[in-house]
């Protein structure tokens, strides 16, 4: 037989082989999810070992000898450090797992190695955890445990007695009989209130924003229908035409690049709002980045180790790189920074070199021909407004001087190109301006009432300060597309630039199924991966613990692990008594013990005919009874279908005999 | 004697006054089930709480809830374990004598009196130097299992087995659960038979005890199996014709040849030696249809020809005290 052959014939497989096929299988289904954030050579390696173990145990090979080994060790160490440059990190170990169950697979001979192989497995599955903690992965997840689970008892069940399906029901039966003690630790053991220590993460930002901003570029707008963050609102969610949320402040402008200051300001700036605030909790999706959009003005929020700059951005000391949630109280309609000081008067009117001198000439001239700044700026609006300006998604690219080029050629951008020459000509006209850019509007989903802010609802807006009036927010892309800004960005622009994600919502089943989907997301996020000790306290204070503390929570543990114990103990007793007795065997047992009570014992060498006999002697006023019980009992015990209306007169009459 | 088997020793002897000596069969209750993790076991645990840091650490629900997933499962493990050895009966059962330096099996059935298939069962007897470990089995309802426990002798007399371990790792190997049996279990080992030397059993044409009570008449005995060295003459070919196999009539009061083993007639030979020969002629006698006895200080069997006085002889030798 040639080789390579024996491999394909998994029947003819030795018992060693198959052991080592299942636990590949195993490996394989521990690695797949993470083939999207690994480099492709990792699970092909992986793969190149599995297979020749496999082929070395079919085909009765050598192992490859200790120094092969090593050698392939200390390149696979190699190959690691090289990629990813160190070995700390989520992605370089999982990495080095990965080649580590190659590796070790290579050397696997006993009961002892594939224990190893399966904790690697383990460790993979959580460390995919770790990486994305979504929903549809769930299934996923569940399924590769039980698979996991099921390799261990398939290698312990005592040199496989049991067939692979029997292993397989019997660790699913016992992961069931786990999960509800799981669910009372997942429920009462407490939280901590942050990290104790902090993975090194290589991953990109992931989101729509960027902490720069450059129009004139080949435009790469996010269009993804990916979700920003959620938000549930205590009362009544404001209107559309309200819902800024407000992430990045961006003050230097070099002519075509706008961007972050390069420290951050924090000087306290007085702010007066009105009586209109909402009180909201935000679930925001990782995003790799610091900033944490709110609602205009945020009075309170619960985040921790925050801060809120002056220009109003609201920053987490660490890029958010899990699900959080924020509880926040904001403002919508706010006077702030009325009292400019000098500083930032002086950051945002200034307007670098030379660039874009036509509209600079502009600005000057509308200036002048308006009274004051507020009138300056509706004229600035009503040149988009009145003038050939188009909103679309695919503009063309801008020369050197970008906003000349825009204002007087292409005359085609999206909020971008608007937000950033709208506060060129402020800046120009010497009024201190800004560019902000967050998020617009969001989608309310009246399944759950949340508000769904998608990566596609990212947006630029301007801030100009004006006297008396402080700073003050100018959407100039509502003077050029105002449906841009009632409906969403999937309604503006030109008609085949809909979005493909979003040519769902013209479908109203369609639509609706979308909201049930992401109404079901919103609860597992906001429930399931977001559990903190805040639903702790809620989870507590139901069971009637108001205000429940460590001591608490510790009585409440040491609770559900007894009952735990007792179920456990009470369903494997039940599951495991002694087989039921014969009834007829029972029934009579339990007239031996009647007429012994009555002193006639049974001899050891008498059966029911003569004992029946005796006894019907030594009690007359039975005897009949007696002899039918007699009759009865040899043809139950010795017909090979007795028919069950034998047994219950059998029964009746035992039971009738008096004691 | 190392100071793990010494404690182990103490352990033994703790749970023999616990439990007392028990009968056959014996149920395995409860009470004297011990349940411990395992080197994997440990290691699981480890893991576990290690992805419990983890996910507590990121403040990563999932995560956390996997272990405690796999935490949980490890005590029901825990319990499966426990369930798996307990309500089963031991049965010890009868053993077949050896001869000293050849394996015996020790015999014992487990009888699972419930529904629930019981698997990965282990006996271990270690009270020797090498732990006698059976195959791992399976019991399901039905029927009993046998197990059998492969020991080598090599000291003629009882062989006694005062500690017995039924041990199971069934469901994950993370717990090992044992209970310990007092069973009176014996096995009797024959002394090691001599190699066939060139002395040959002093033979003695007996003619007092055998042979006068035939005397004079050839009669027709009987047919007995065929042996290497009988006479041609005597084999019964009407018997082979009737594919009863190779028999050999016997004649009472022919050619009858008893012999007389004595101790005495070995002096100056070391006793396990003596008691060597005197075995190996036993058997070669007994073999070969020769009648013979055996003569012990403290111990004499006239000479016959029969399994059970073979028998007798050979528990005899087994049991040797020693000359006065």
């Amino acid at each position: 037989m040639p080789a390579g052959i024996a491999m394909l014939r998994v029947q003819a497989w030795p018992e060693s082989a198959r052991s080592l096929g299942m636990l590949s299988l195993m490996l394989l289904m521990a690695l797949l999810p993470h083939v999207a954030h690994l480099p492709v050579w990792i699970p092909l390696c992986v793969t190149g070992a599995m297979v020749w173990r496999l082929w070395i145990e079919v085909h009765a090979a050598a192992l490859p000898n200790k120094w092969l080994r090593s050698i392939m060790a200390l390149l696979a160490l190699i190959a690691v450090l090289v990629n990813f440059r160190s070995l700390n990190g989520l992605e370089a170990g999982t990495a080095l797992l990965s080649m580590m169950a190659g590796m070790k697979l290579l050397e696997s001979r006993q009961l002892r190695d594939y224990s190893i192989l399966i904790f690697i497995a383990l460790f993979l599955l959580f460390a995919e955890l770790l990486y994305e903690q979504s929903m549809i992965l769930l299934p996923y997840l569940l399924l590769s445990t039980t698979f996991i689970v099921t390799c261990l008892l398939h290698l312990h069940d005592g040199g496989s007695q049991i067939s692979f399906g029997a292993s397989l029901m019997r660790s699913t039966r016992m992961l069931l009989q786990a999960l509800p003690l799981a669910a009372l630790l997942f429920l009462l053991v407490p939280r901590l209130p942050g990290q104790f220590w902090v993975l090194p993460s290589h991953g990109a930002a992931t989101t729509g924003l960027n902490d720069e901003m450059s129009p004139g570029d080949v435009a790469d707008l996010s269009l993804s229908s990916e979700v920003a963050f959620r938000v549930e609102f205590q009362g009544t969610p404001p209107p559309k035409s309200q819902r800024y949320w407000r992430a990045v402040v961006l003050h230097d402008f070099d002519g075509r690049t706008w961007r972050r200051h390069r420290s951050e300001l924090l000087t306290p700036q007085k702010i007066i709002t009105s009586q209109q605030t909402y009180r909201y909790r935000m679930l925001m999706e990782p995003s790799n980045e610091p900033w944490i959009p709110v609602l205009d003005i945020p009075l309170q929020t619960s985040l921790r180790r925050s801060m809120l700059t002056s220009d109003l951005q609201l920053l987490a000391r660490q890029p958010v790189t899990q699900l959080i949630a924020v509880d926040v109280l904001a403002a919508t309609e706010y006077q702030f920074g009325v009292s400019l000081d000098e500083t930032m008067r002086r950051l945002d009117t200034q307007l670098a070199g030379s660039l874009n001198p036509r509209s600079r000439e502009l600005a000057l001239q509308m200036r002048a021909a308006s009274n004051d700044d507020s009138v300056y700026v509706n004229t600035v609006l009503n040149l988009f407004r009145q003038q050939e300006f188009f909103y679309t998604l695919q503009p063309p690219a801008l020369g050197a001087h970008t906003v000349d080029d825009f204002l007087f050629n292409t005359r085609r951008g999206f909020c971008e190109h608007y937000a950033s020459a709208f506060t060129f000509m402020m800046r120009a006209a010497g009024i201190p301006a800004r560019v902000v850019t967050g998020y617009q509007g969001g989608e309310l989903n009246e399944v759950n009432n949340y508000l769904v802010v998608r990566q596609s609802d990212a947006h630029a807006w301007a801030e100009v300060w004006l006297a008396d009036r402080g700073w003050v927010r100018v959407d100039p892309t509502a003077a050029i597309a105002p449906q841009r800004i009632e409906q969403g960005l999937e309604s503006a622009g030109t008609y085949n630039e809909a979005l493909t994600g979003h040519m769902l919502s013209r479908s109203h089943w369609l639509y609706q199924m979308r909201q049930n989907w992401d109404a079901v997301n919103t609860f597992w996020k906001a429930r399931i991966v977001n559990f903190d000790s805040d639903d702790q306290r809620s989870v507590m204070s139901l069971l009637g613990f108001s205000n429940p503390d460590w001591r608490t929570l510790g009585w409440a543990l040491l609770i559900s692990f007894i009952s735990f114990f007792a179920a456990m103990m009470l369903w494997l007793g039940w599951k495991y008594r002694p087989r039921q007795r014969d009834p007829v065997v029972e029934a009579y047992a339990t007239l031996k013990r009647k007429l012994s009570r009555a002193g006639i014992d049974a001899l050891p060498h008498e059966g029911p005919v003569d004992y029946l006999s005796r006894a019907a002697l030594a009690k007359p006023a039975l005897a009949g009874e007696l002899r039918e019980l007699c009759d009865l009992y040899i043809t139950l015990r010795y017909t090979p279908d007795a028919r069950p209306h034998l047994l219950n007169r059998l029964r009746q009459l035992v039971r009738q005999l008096p004691a | 004697m190392s100071l793990s088997s010494t404690l182990q020793q103490r352990i033994g002897n703790w749970a023999r006054r616990r439990h007392g000596v028990d009968t056959s069969p014996v149920t395995i209750t409860n009470r004297r089930i011990y349940i411990l993790p395992t080197r994997l076991g440990l290691m699981y645990a480890v893991a576990v709480i290690a992805m419990g840091v983890g996910g507590m650490n990121y403040g990563n629900n999932l995560a956390l809830m996997l272990s405690f997933l796999l935490a949980a499962l490890g005590f029901v493990a825990m319990h499966h374990t426990h369930r798996n050895l307990a309500g089963l009966r031991i049965h010890a059962l009868a053993n077949e004598p050896v001869f000293a330096g050849q394996q015996l099996h020790i015999q014992l059935a487990i009888e699972n009196p419930s529904l629930q298939l019981r698997l990965g069962l282990q006996a271990v007897i270690n009270n020797s130097e090498d732990p006698a470990h059976s195959q791992s089995v399976m019991v399901n309802g039905d029927t009993p299992t046998t197990l059998q426990l492969p020991l080598t002798s090599q000291r003629r007399g009882w062989l006694q087995i005062d500690r017995l371990t039924i041990s199971t790792r069934y469901p994950f190997g993370l717990f090992r659960g044992w209970t310990v049996l007092h069973l009176p279990i014996r096995c009797l080992v024959y002394p090691r038979p001599s190699e066939r030397s060139n002395t040959p059993p002093p033979t003695q044409f007996d003619s007092r005890h055998t042979q006068d009570m035939h005397r004079g008449d050839e009669e027709f005995a009987g047919l007995r199996s065929f042996h290497p060295g009988d006479s041609p003459r005597r084999i019964a070919w009407k018997a082979y014709a009737r594919e009863q196999g190779l028999m050999v009539k016997q004649y009472a009061g022919t050619s009858i040849s008893t012999c007389m083993f004595d101790w005495d007639a070995l002096a100056g030979l070391d006793t396990e030696l003596r008691l060597s020969r005197l075995c190996r002629w036993v058997l070669d006698s007994h073999q070969q249809g020769i009648a013979y006895g055996l003569k012990l200080p403290g111990f004499n069997a006239a000479p016959a020809l029969r399994e059970a006085h073979r028998s007798r002889c050979l528990q005899a030798l087994a049991l040797f005290q020693g000359s006065a």
